[in-house]
């Protein structure tokens, strides 16, 4: 049996490696695929959704799971890369569907601050440009 | 929505689908390995049945009309027909099931 390869997750903001990885399981957009060691080198589309790690025994739990919102998936000798907007890596999948609504009612807070400051701006800027009018005309 | 919001919507419920999916398969998984086993081991009595019934049919049909091995071979190349279809439609039946509990 082959060894254990790594998987290396990139995003924007930073780059983590998880080495002792036995098999891989991810979404396509044609449907689930897994990757185990030896694979042949391969590049496939990786859908948004679940990848599930499967780990070789010592040390770290022997499932995780990765959460991405999609991007690419790279196969290669020794290690599996992928190429993401976003990731968040959980051994439990509860924990990770937790940390989802945290993250998301997080983002919509942010979003609805902006559009309120938006429309005081917004107002702010019609009543200076009537107050701006008024002075013209006079 | 934005298209922030309908993002993340979308990637909390495929990644909530998923958990609810592999809850499930842990909780079917031993009773369908049976299952599983079960329809594996009756897979060859699907084509065996027939067959013999077909062969014996024949057989009968062959020694009342004295017409030779005729109608025992026609039986039970129509047997072996018939136990292929069941064979089909068992493995098409099981690999649905089996989709449908892939997580």
């Amino acid at each position: 049996m082959s060894e254990p390869f790594a998987l290396c997750v990139s995003t924007p903001r930073d780059a983590t490696r998880i080495e002792g990885v036995t098999r891989l399981r991810f979404e396509a957009p044609d449907g689930l695929r897994g990757v185990w060691p030896g694979h042949e080198p391969a590049s496939f589309v990786l859908r948004g959704g679940v990848v599930r790690l499967d780990h070789a025994p010592g040390g770290r739990a022997p499932t995780s799971y990765l959460a991405t919102e999609g991007g690419f998936l790279e196969v290669r000798a020794g290690e599996v890369q992928v190429v993401s907007r976003w990731a968040a890596a959980h051994t439990e999948l509860e924990a990770l569907v937790a940390f989802l609504r945290q993250r998301r009612a997080r983002r919509q807070g942010v979003d609805e601050e902006a559009r309120r400051l938006f429309e005081r701006h917004e107002l702010a800027t019609r009543k200076a440009l009537a107050g701006l009018q008024r002075e013209v005309h006079r | 929505m934005n298209d922030l919001s309908r993002g993340d919507q979308e990637l909390g419920e495929r990644v909530e689908g998923y958990r609810r999916r592999e809850a499930r398969a842990r909780t079917e998984s031993v009773g369908s390995v049976w299952r599983t086993v079960g329809r594996v081991g009756a897979l060859g009595w699907l084509i065996a049945i027939p067959t013999v019934l077909g062969i014996w049919v024949g057989h009968a049909l062959d020694r009342a009309w004295g017409t030779g091995v005729t109608w025992a071979l026609a039986l039970l190349l129509c047997g072996v027909g018939v136990g292929v279809s069941f064979l089909w439609f068992t493995l098409r039946e099981v690999g649905d099931e089996l989709k449908e509990e892939e997580p």
